[in-house]
């Protein structure tokens, strides 16, 4: 095609990228920003390459968590309900499975402030590490997984990994038996003992929970700087050194096919759909003595299946609306976003496509080629339920669009803002590169995938002072 | 009645709607019906100046006036309109006030009003107001209660809740007189709208026990519960009615394929049967609140959101 042939070139890829390559669901909405313990910022979701026999799936919450953010460090809430959902089949959005994460924070135990023969521990300190039977202010977390109707509590009382204060923080702890582990920093070692199974026997997989390192990359100061663009090797990872709240999922895939079995071959059910959300209840109260009431039916407020949906696809007039829907409403209350992609419109707007010469108009509208992509018609399936999950063709190795991967041992996961932004201007899945092209520290080759989470003490971003 | 302190709506509590988000319908035609059950729904007044967001109404026994609870620009208010539509006059100031119902003598509103806090720390109560205006009381025993939902039949008054005592949800019992006794508490984890039928039986819309997205309704009878309906989609507070021959349930719920309103029939014999009525109920996407007058086959009902500051209708079935 005459057009897209034009996109090819470095020039252009070079141009256009940094203008438009945003956080996955970073803040992505209005309303959802006031929110960030319920805000979902990115969702990965592949099977284990070869034998395709385990399902790999980590939705990440808390946007840009920064690492020496003390002395009440970033957490999951206690009064939102994380889910992560599975769809399946050619014909349905409808949640086969739900997994549901509801936290729980142990009380403060209230302390006599004036009675100094108390050592440390309770409501009365300073230093939040010093105020839990084990540390940190405990919290925990109960998983249920939901099938048809019936609900079954797969994990319970599991604990969440406590935030990386820094190595001051980690050896007192040990030394005053208030953090019982056998690792000897805030390592991979440690991050292992809060990888738990699930069901009978780790029958259902494993979990884990708690912060890590936030595994996207993307130069957010030069794009909300009005496109300030910045090429390759000058653009900055914005979110490079920052921290989100993650919870990673390791399932045999048996537990998600239609018969219990693996696969051997392709057909209708083999094809799966994740996507994760956040809810809280419809009402909160807030009490005058510093507590609150929520009530009434959970109200979803966040949600993420493919990345950049929200973010790039849908005009800031419906953000929020996108957030409280769920996809089986996808094509009808958001269909004209999909077929008429207004980040085309605005980088026209802002002179790209004229700076090329290249005319914006085969881009603008009936984009049904979005639809395909998204919904892996070129694997071979003919989805006809269309909406914000990621597919997963349980029978192959996963690649984005097909999944979404972490590249475990390496710094490289999907590079779906290449793809996406790809698709969405030039109607091509590559031929545009991201001036950010790796993430800032290297994936783990296991659950939880996401590096460690960064050192509050030394690896936040404050900088000396004279 | 207890010392309570904070009527004068000068208690800095904070009532945050979750969900209000939504599209900005402009003025939206009266909600049409499907198949002919329900005659007529009528908007008896819509949301703006005087008030936005109204979360449950009640119509007066002969079904001739209306009342209702909604936010006003420093706390939320006690309305009444006539049912024949009109200018809202408000009655009483409220904390976070939601589901209300009248008694069967017309004199007084009972609020159901999770957000008073009394100088002894407890939390909720159901207050009274006359309708013809004046200072809210609390019923006495219902201090603590975090009432969620409120149902008159009679001399009953049937509230969902929390037992001030543990902190467990449940369904109790009280009257104009005060004092409280428990209903029903086993397996109920976040009660909602009430409704009371005609042999005395309680249906509890409970908003967490089908699941996280989906709500069932369960009925009691001396002290036994059983499931009658399941896979709703509620607002809160939630709409619950018994139709008045005491066969069928009226909810007001979401279509889950759409998001949009719609008033739903079902038969107190179980879940789906003989459910004509599935239409919407408009564009509109916030149901809440919903009561059938003592002695007129009439329903107060709310959509937060219609019409954008939403709207209390009337409903008048066949």
């Amino acid at each position: 095609m005459r057009v897209r042939s034009r996109f090819a070139g470095l020039l252009l890829a070079g141009l256009l990228t940094p203008l438009l390559a945003l956080a996955s669901s970073h803040r992505e909405a209005p309303a959802i920003s006031f929110d960030p313990a319920a805000d979902n910022t990115d969702l990965w979701a592949w099977i284990k390459p070869g034998t395709h026999d385990r399902l790999y799936v980590v939705a990440a919450y808390n946007p840009l968590e920064e690492p020496s953010g003390g002395p009440n460090f970033q957490k999951f809430s206690d009064d939102v309900l994380y889910e992560v959902h599975v769809v399946r089949g050619v014909s349905s959005l409808e949640d086969v499975i739900t997994y549901q994460i509801r936290f729980r924070t142990e009380p403060l135990t209230r302390v006599d402030v004036a009675d100094l023969t108390k050592g440390p521990g309770g409501g009365k300190e300073f230093f939040a590490q010093l105020s839990g039977a084990v540390g940190f202010q405990r919290q925990t977390y109960t998983v249920t997984k939901v099938q048809g109707r019936q609900s079954t509590v797969i994990a319970r009382d599991v604990p969440v990994a406590p935030p990386n204060a820094g190595p001051r923080t980690f050896a007192t702890l040990k030394a005053l038996g208030l953090l019982n582990t056998n690792a000897s920093a805030y390592n991979d070692d440690f991050t292992q003992e809060f990888v738990r199974p699930m069901g009978s026997g780790g029958g259902e997989g494993t979990v884990f929970a708690g912060p890590r390192d936030d595994g996207f990359y993307v130069d957010l100061g030069g794009i909300f700087d009005l496109a300030n663009l910045r090429a390759k090797g000058i653009a900055q990872d914005g979110v490079a050194g920052y921290n989100c709240h993650a919870i990673a999922f390791d399932i045999p895939v048996t537990k998600v096919t239609v018969d219990g079995h693996l696969p051997s071959a392709r057909t209708n059910d083999t094809i799966i759909g994740v996507w994760a959300s956040a809810s809280r209840r419809k009402i909160t109260i807030q009490r005058h003595n510093g507590q609150s009431d929520a009530i009434g039916p959970w109200v979803q407020v966040s949600r993420l299946g493919l990345p950049l949906i929200n973010e790039a696809v849908i005009g800031l007039q419906d953000k929020d609306r996108f957030n409280r829907t769920t996809p089986v409403t996808d094509v009808a209350n958001f269909g004209a976003y999909f077929l008429n992609p207004i980040i085309v419109r605005d980088a026209e707007a802002v002179g790209i496509y004229a700076a090329l010469g290249v005319d914006p108009a085969p881009f603008k509208t009936n984009r049904t080629d979005i639809l395909d992509i998204i919904s892996l018609k070129q694997n071979g399936y003919t989805v006809a339920a269309i909406g914000d999950v990621l597919r997963v063709d349980l029978t192959v190795d996963s690649g984005f669009p097909n999944g979404r991967v972490i590249y475990g041992g390496t710094n490289q996961e999907d590079d779906v803002t290449d793809v996406l932004l790809s698709v969405l201007l030039t109607k091509s899945p590559s031929g545009i590169s991201d001036g950010v092209d790796h993430n800032d520290a290297t994936y783990l080759t296991r659950s939880p995938w996401l590096a460690k989470p960064w050192s509050g003490f030394d690896q936040g971003h404050g900088k000396p002072t004279p | 009645m207890r010392k309570w302190v904070g009527w004068s709506g000068a208690l800095a509590v904070v009532l945050a709607v979750a969900g209000c988000s939504k599209d900005q319908n402009p003025s939206p035609a009266p909600p049409q019906q499907g198949d002919g059950t329900v005659k007529s729904v009528a908007s008896m007044v819509s949301g703006g100046a005087s008030f936005r967001v109204p979360f449950d109404a009640a119509l007066s026994p002969d079904g001739k006036t209306a009342y209702f609870t909604a936010l006003v620009d420093e706390g939320a208010a006690l309305f009444k309109v006539p049912a024949a539509g009109g200018t809202a006059a408000k009655l009483a100031d409220l904390v976070s006030p939601g589901p209300l119902d009248v008694t069967s003598d017309g004199q007084t509103v009972v609020v159901a009003d999770p957000g008073v806090e009394s100088d002894t720390g407890a939390l909720g109560a159901l207050v009274s107001v006359s309708t013809s205006g004046g200072t809210p009381s609390v019923l006495g025993g219902t201090e603590g209660t975090m009432p969620r939902g409120v149902a008159i039949s009679g001399g009953r008054i049937v509230f969902t809740g929390s037992d001030p005592a543990d902190g467990s949800p449940g369904v109790f019992e009280t009257s104009v007189g005060g004092g409280v006794t428990t209903l029903f508490k086993t397996g109920i984890l976040e009660p909602s709208a009430v409704a009371i039928g005609t042999t005395g039986e309680v249906y509890v819309l409970d908003a967490e026990s089908d699941g996280a997205r989906t709500q069932h309704v369960v009925k009691i009878v001396s002290g036994a519960a059983s499931e009658v309906m399941t896979g709703l989609r509620v607002g809160f507070p939630a709409g619950l009615a018994v139709a008045e021959n005491g066969a069928n349930l009226l909810v007001s719920s979401t279509d889950p394929n759409t998001g949009k309103a719609r008033l739903e029939r079902f038969s107190v014999s179980g879940m789906a049967a003989g459910n004509p009525f599935t239409g919407t109920v408009g564009s509109f996407d916030e149901p809440a609140g919903l009561h059938r007058a003592a002695k007129s086959d009439s329903y107060a009902y709310v959509d937060s959101g219609a019409s954008g500051a939403g709207t209390v209708f009337v409903v008048n079935p066949q």
